[in-house]
């Protein structure tokens, strides 16, 4: 029976620990009610694309929130990653528009973006969408969310054929050649 | 040169009627022109510098890398660029040359008015303008990517460049009117041109280079064709980036005629 106190001494004490523990920041707790990042899942609508240099190809991502409250104003950004080594990627000549702002998703809820890429140079490249919350949310956020990557392989293509420009190459400046020295040639006869 | 014999100055006969001055000047010009070395070097150069650069944009991989459109854009920006320098240096060599030849006196002494033998010299000077564009047309042909992009690539550069050949041909009249030397009228009249054509190749940006940008001809000029030809905005949506080069044309021929109307055989200012 005199345990009892004791007992209870240390389950208050327990209490206050755990307690201690769990209490949310004070940043957290004035996005509270606000879905975390890693509420979200990032699906793309393509797992694998075949292109050439030049070519453009689109796809959707689509943001879905499993939590049960609405997100912040959200960033979705796309990325490139070259898988060999002799790739060079500049993401600004791959894609005009990498950076979308995404509205608020409700609980449940998802939103969809579409992107368009443009690969100027052969070779094997991953693509992905990553999502993160807009300031001033994004401080503690946590992981980011991230989409599956999808593996894009690039052939060499030349847009424009030079089979096909070489007549106009060769006959125009072949044509006025002959004509003006026609032109010279019955001048002088004259 | 124009050196107008008797019977085409109407001397021996009765004079020409003063209205037909400018076409014999015109005439005895073109002829010095096309039928000259001159104008058919000039042509074959410039039609073997777009076989190049064709050439180059279709094989080249980092060119290769630019869309149709832009490749269009920068042979029709080419096409300007030498239309429209051309023009001003045959147009000042136009009055400085015959005087420097010492040909300005025969000339001045035929019945044809003064305005109109600027005419006439006014005309050789820009006829080279719409021959380019004709040899421009087969490249961008060639390079197109689709019929909509031919039409409006090709009428958008022969306004846009016709419109600056006559800004700056009458430019070149006028420094020519007054020059006593041709050096100095072709080394002032390319300076301005130069002077024009550098914000083209510079980042300007903000209200400052919105308004150089709108305000000198050539930069209007440029931009106009871009956002037609790269960005395929309609006429109606970028026609205010034509308004410099119509005024600079019209402002510049309407001077030129005022000023060739005082045309001496001496150079300078008259005071």
């Amino acid at each position: 029976m005199r345990r009892a106190p004791v007992i209870a001494a240390a389950l208050l004490a327990l209490s206050l620990l755990v307690g201690a523990a769990t209490t949310t920041p004070p940043a957290a707790q004035a996005r509270s009610g606000q879905a975390s990042t890693g509420d979200l899942t990032v699906s793309v609508s393509r797992s694998e694309v075949s292109a050439l240099t030049g070519d453009r190809f689109t796809f959707t991502s689509t943001i879905t929130n499993n939590g049960s409250s609405a997100t912040p104003p959200l960033i979705a950004n796309l990325g490139f990653v070259a898988l060999d080594q002799n790739t060079y990627i500049d993401p600004e000549d791959w894609s005009p528009q990498r950076t979308l702002s995404v509205a608020p998703i409700a609980a449940g809820g998802s939103a969809t973006q579409t992107w368009t890429v443009k690969p100027v140079l052969k070779g094997d490249v991953a693509v992905y969408i990553v999502v993160l919350p807009e300031p001033p949310a994004l401080a503690g956020a946590g992981p980011l969310a991230a989409s599956p990557a999808i593996h894009l392989h690039v052939e060499e293509h030349r847009t424009l054929n030079p089979g096909g420009v070489l007549p106009v190459v060769l006959a125009v400046p072949g044509f006025l050649a002959l004509a003006f020295a026609g032109m010279r040639v019955a001048r002088r006869r004259r | 040169m124009t050196s107008l014999s008797h019977s085409d100055a109407g001397l021996r006969s009765p004079p020409a009627a003063p209205s037909d001055g400018w076409m014999v000047v015109a005439a005895q010009e073109l002829r010095d022109v096309w039928l000259s070395a001159r104008g058919p070097i000039i042509v074959l150069f410039f039609s073997l510098l777009l076989s190049l650069l064709t050439y180059m944009a279709a094989s080249n991989k980092e060119l290769n890398i630019l869309d149709q459109r832009d490749t269009v854009n920068l042979v029709l920006q080419i096409t300007l660029g030498i239309g429209v320098a051309v023009g001003l240096l045959f147009s000042a060599d136009a009055i400085s040359g015959e005087r420097e030849r010492e040909t300005l006196e025969s000339l001045l002494l035929t019945p044809v008015p003064r305005r109109q033998i600027a005419l006439g010299k006014l005309l050789a000077a820009v006829s080279v303008w719409p021959i380019l564009m004709l040899v421009a047309v087969p490249y961008v042909w060639a390079l197109r990517a689709g019929a909509g992009l031919f039409t409006d690539a090709v009428v958008a550069g022969f306004v846009v460049g016709s419109l600056l050949t006559v800004a700056f041909a009458s430019l070149g009249l006028i420094v020519s009117t007054f020059s006593s030397l041709n050096r100095l009228s072709l080394a002032a009249s390319f300076f301005v041109f130069i002077a024009l054509l550098a914000p083209t190749q510079l980042p300007v940006s903000g209200w400052f280079g919105d308004l150089i940008v709108r305000v000198n001809p050539v930069t209007a000029g440029s931009s106009f064709l871009h956002e037609v030809i790269v960005k395929q905005r309609g006429w109606d949506q970028e026609s205010t980036l034509l308004i410099a080069p119509i005024l600079a044309a019209v402002i510049t021929t309407g001077l030129a005629f005022l000023i060739a109307g005082r045309l001496r055989l001496q150079g300078g200012i008259e005071r």
